[in-house]
């Protein structure tokens, strides 16, 4: 089915299913027919192995501290066993993603995404930040790739457990970057660092940025890879409502502006998308990580249900053959 | 001496005297009984002026707490909510205030305005098992279910808790990917009270850990206690199915449908069956009429591709 049909499709099911809670939610009393429908192709789709059913890809957006919702949208993946073959990334989604497809214990993600600061990534000290007003001089992001190395090992694409792939920038020429083998910890580093901040990442000639500038949801990535199905997992900010006191916040503004054009057209890439609701909140709001892990829940338990039907409807010739050929 | 003691005497009941002034606790004792014997209205009427005079703080709260409730047992629940928060302002630590408050907008779906109230209770009461309650409600309702786990498993640990709670906590549990632990919690509901719908969670507790046959058995005691549930029927049906039983969820679907006539999910069945025979005109019928069922939208959806799949593919078929 085209991909703007299944996106159709996807607003009905949504619209039909709205009130769909899942089992573990709230199933007192009566349970209707769809329901219980919904969880018999479920179970059926879970037993499917790869290869006999839609390569899944799940992609991770930008957004800084926002982007740590991400962690509780994995989290209701995780506890509704919803298969996922290959993720892809983009500024703090590619950190996530990263630690995710290494298949990094979900206890160890999110005690890493509720506990997160700016600084444990960046050198941000006192003096640090004097050299950057007084001399221009960027802040380095070298930690990140400490940090990376910490959790998953020095340790290359292929080696992870999931197909994964990261966004950057090259400074110079614009350019998309996206990092498929090599090392892991440059390439995520190299995807995190926002311009006009931290220092560009040389990289095999390239100097590289924040993904989020040339491709804020790769889900058009996603499919490139090979994925059939795409959910998206979108931490936009709402630049609307922000206030502009000083250069980190326009700058911040202008970074957000520009991603915000990038997600309309990337949705069209994915087959759902799941929109933690953090808009309020700016990129480097790291104090506020604990809190945004439970936004990421909140959303994705609210749209979960939608998201497998999504998903059951697009699976149904698989499931199709897996029961005629009993 | 005479003259000092009576000094203090007559300055102690002076103190004390608006507690007892203007025989507010019997006026509001009446009042309460307007409430329990279900005359809400009257009982509000009453509140009305009584609340105009000087009262204690405690009168004051109890009679807000009365007015609010008497709102609530008649279903207006907009000046319930009112008076509870005008009652908050006055008296922002009283804890049946905050709880009764808080249990309005958890009913309303506030559940992130009702979090500080019961977050008030349990700063200063942190086992308070109604304050615990809440706050599980609230998190059931944001969807955390591990915090509401946390949270009724404290009203559970204080003491005697009924079935329900049990219900709430093994639910949360299950939310949370716990089902082992779902389960024990479960199981101390079916033995306070052994609810169809006790057994039905235990039956899916048990089924989430692979434990298929136990499953089947806990479902059918569901069954047992509500025969004519069709939902718990279905679910039988559908297990039958998924553990290869297709002739004995057939024959299930069926019966369903003797009382049911054009259940979809019933039709579904069959025509799942039908087509795992090979059967795909038998197939197809029942396919129809799944899919021109208006109560079950998305199955009836799902149906229909089926069936256009079935036309497209039956030369392929085996």
């Amino acid at each position: 089915m085209p991909r703007f049909a299944s996106v159709l499709f996807a607003a009905g099911v949504i619209f039909l299913s709205a009130a769909a809670p899942s089992f573990a939610a709230t199933a007192e009393g009566i349970e209707s027919e769809d329901q219980l429908f919904a969880e018999f192709l479920w179970e059926e789709l879970k037993e499917l192995p790869a290869g006999r059913r839609p390569e899944i890809g799940l992609v991770l957006s930008g957004g800084g501290a926002r982007a740590v919702a991400h962690v509780g949208v994995i989290k209701i993946l995780e506890r509704e066993g919803f298969p996922v073959d290959l993720v892809t990334g983009t500024s703090m989604g590619a950190l996530l993603g990263a630690l995710y497809a290494a298949e990094t214990p979900f206890a160890t993600l999110d005690a890493f995404a509720r506990n997160m600061q700016i600084s444990s990534g960046v050198d941000l000290n006192a003096l640090s930040v004097l050299r950057l007003i007084i001399s221009d001089r960027l802040l380095s992001t070298k930690k990140i790739e400490t940090l990376v190395n910490q959790y998953i090992g020095d340790t290359t694409f292929d080696a992870l457990k999931k197909p994964f792939a990261c966004v950057a920038m090259d400074i110079k020429t614009g350019e998309r970057i996206v990092f498929r083998s090599g090392p892991v910890a440059p390439a995520v580093r190299a995807s995190v660092n926002v311009p006009g901040l931290f220092e560009p990442v040389l990289y095999r000639h390239r100097l590289l940025v924040d993904g989020g500038v040339v491709d804020y949801v790769p889900a058009k990535l996603a499919g490139e890879m090979g994925a059939d199905w795409v959910l998206a997992s979108v931490t936009e900010g709402d630049f609307t409502r922000s206030t502009l006191p000083n250069v980190l916040m326009t700058l911040e503004q202008v970074i957000d502006i520009g991603g915000s054009l990038l997600v309309k057209e990337a949705l069209q890439y994915a087959n759902f998308v799941i929109t933690p609701k953090v808009g309020d909140m700016r990129n480097y709001e790291f104090g506020r990580a604990h809190g945004t892990v439970d936004l990421g829940i909140q959303a994705a338990n609210a749209s979960i249900e939608p998201a497998k039907r999504n998903l059951l409807r697009f699976s149904m010739p698989f499931l199709m053959k897996k029961w005629s050929a009993r | 001496m005479k003259k000092i003691i009576s000094a203090v005497l007559i300055s102690a009941m002076a103190a004390l005297l608006p507690a007892f002034a203007f025989r507010t606790d019997k006026a509001i004792e009446e009042i309460e009984r307007l409430r329990q014997t279900g005359q809400y209205e009257k009982a509000i009427q009453r509140l009305d002026s009584y609340l105009l005079r000087r009262l204690s703080k405690r009168s004051a709260r109890a009679a807000y707490w009365t007015m609010g409730d008497c709102y609530k047992k008649l279903g207006r629940m907009d000046k319930a909510l009112g008076v509870y928060q005008l009652a908050i302002k006055l008296h922002p630590k009283d804890r049946a205030l905050l709880l009764a408050y808080g249990q309005l907008l958890v009913d309303a779906g506030l559940f992130n305005r009702a979090k500080s109230l019961f977050e008030r209770v349990l700063r200063r009461r942190p086992h308070d098992v109604e304050a615990n309650l809440g706050l599980g409600r609230v998190y059931d309702g944001l969807g955390l279910s591990g915090k509401a786990a946390g949270c009724y498993q404290i009203a559970v640990s204080r003491g005697k808790v009924s079935a329900s709670v049990h219900r709430r906590l093994s639910r949360a549990l299950a939310g949370d990917n716990q089902y082992a632990a779902a389960e024990q919690a479960v199981l101390k509901a079916v033995e306070i009270s052994p609810e169809a719908d006790a057994w039905r969670d235990l039956a899916v507790f048990q089924q989430r850990q692979g434990r298929w046959e136990e499953a089947l058995l806990s479902l059918g005691r569901a069954v047992a206690l509500e025969p004519e549930r069709k939902d718990l029927l279905l679910r039988r049906a559908l297990w039958l199915q998924k553990t290869g039983k297709t002739e004995e969820s057939a024959a299930a679907a069926r019966e369903i449908l003797k009382n049911h006539p054009r259940n979809p999910l019933a039709s579904w069945i069959l025509a799942l069956t039908d087509f795992k025979k090979g059967d795909a005109a038998a197939s197809l019928e029942n396919l129809e009429s799944a899919a021109s069922q208006k109560d079950a939208p998305y199955l009836a959806r799902y149906a229909g591709s089926m069936k256009q799949w079935i036309a497209e593919n039956s030369g392929r078929l085996p």
